[in-house]
């Protein structure tokens, strides 16, 4: 098998995948995610943007999700995250992208990865990075 | 228990295979039954193509989140969901 594309989500994905309302785009971000064909990169900041807040609202299901993506779904995970400051501030300067958003989409691009958000391509960072995809219904 | 849905998936090879997910799914939800069970329904071993996209884990992950439960008031629409994550980030949504 070709080498799997790596792959690294916003948050707001893994929110679709469990808790969209509008089945469509939950299957959508459901078949995406689980691609054979695609490989998963993490980060403590998406796993601290998710996992707790699940835990914190006492949400089974998504507890359970989550739990399965970090702990068994993804295959790579970033060794350091310091190393994404100096990109995320560049991305800042140029894009005046928010914190968290700068952090994710550096390091899919650190690891040239693909990025996928549930953010329209009018959002900055799809300017920023050629390999920004994203699950929309609009 | 599962006549209509028995029916669509006996002609399951003769829908596109992207609405295959969308009818499963809304089985899934009329008849409050399994992947399993629709599969036994069916008399097949799988549903093809169904899982032919996805990875082992990937098959787990849809698994858990079409068969599991859904939480007490969880399920949020889009813009419920940037919302959500704007909170998390520390800045309201404009």
């Amino acid at each position: 098998m070709p080498n799997k594309v790596l792959t690294y989500v916003d948050s707001n994905i893994l929110i679709f995948a469990v808790s969209q309302k509008n089945e469509e785009l939950k299957l959508k971000a459901l078949r995406m995610i689980g691609d054979k064909r695609r490989e998963f990169l993490a980060s403590e900041f998406l796993r601290m943007e998710t996992l707790p807040y699940a835990i914190h609202g006492k949400r089974k299901k998504e507890i359970a999700f989550l739990e399965y993506f970090f702990a068994h779904h993804v295959t790579r995970w970033v060794q350091d995250e310091r190393v994404l400051f100096v990109p995320a501030t560049k991305l800042i300067e140029t894009y005046n992208l928010q914190l968290v958003d700068a952090l994710h989409l550096a390091t899919a691009m650190e690891h040239q990865a693909d990025f996928v958000t549930g953010e329209k391509p009018t959002k900055p960072f799809h300017q920023a990075y050629s390999r920004c995809l994203w699950i929309t219904d609009k | 228990m599962i006549a209509p849905a028995q029916t669509i998936l006996t002609n399951f090879d003769l829908l596109p295979k992207e609405l295959r997910y969308q009818v499963l799914i809304e089985i899934f939800r009329r008849h409050n039954i399994t992947y399993e069970e629709v599969i036994a329904a069916a008399g097949v071993q799988d549903v093809p193509d169904l899982d032919g996209d996805l990875s082992p884990t990937g098959k787990e992950l849809f698994r858990i989140s079409m068969e599991m439960e859904d939480d007490p008031d969880s399920l949020m629409t889009t813009d419920e969901i940037h919302a959500e994550i704007a909170r998390r980030r520390g800045a309201a949504r404009p």
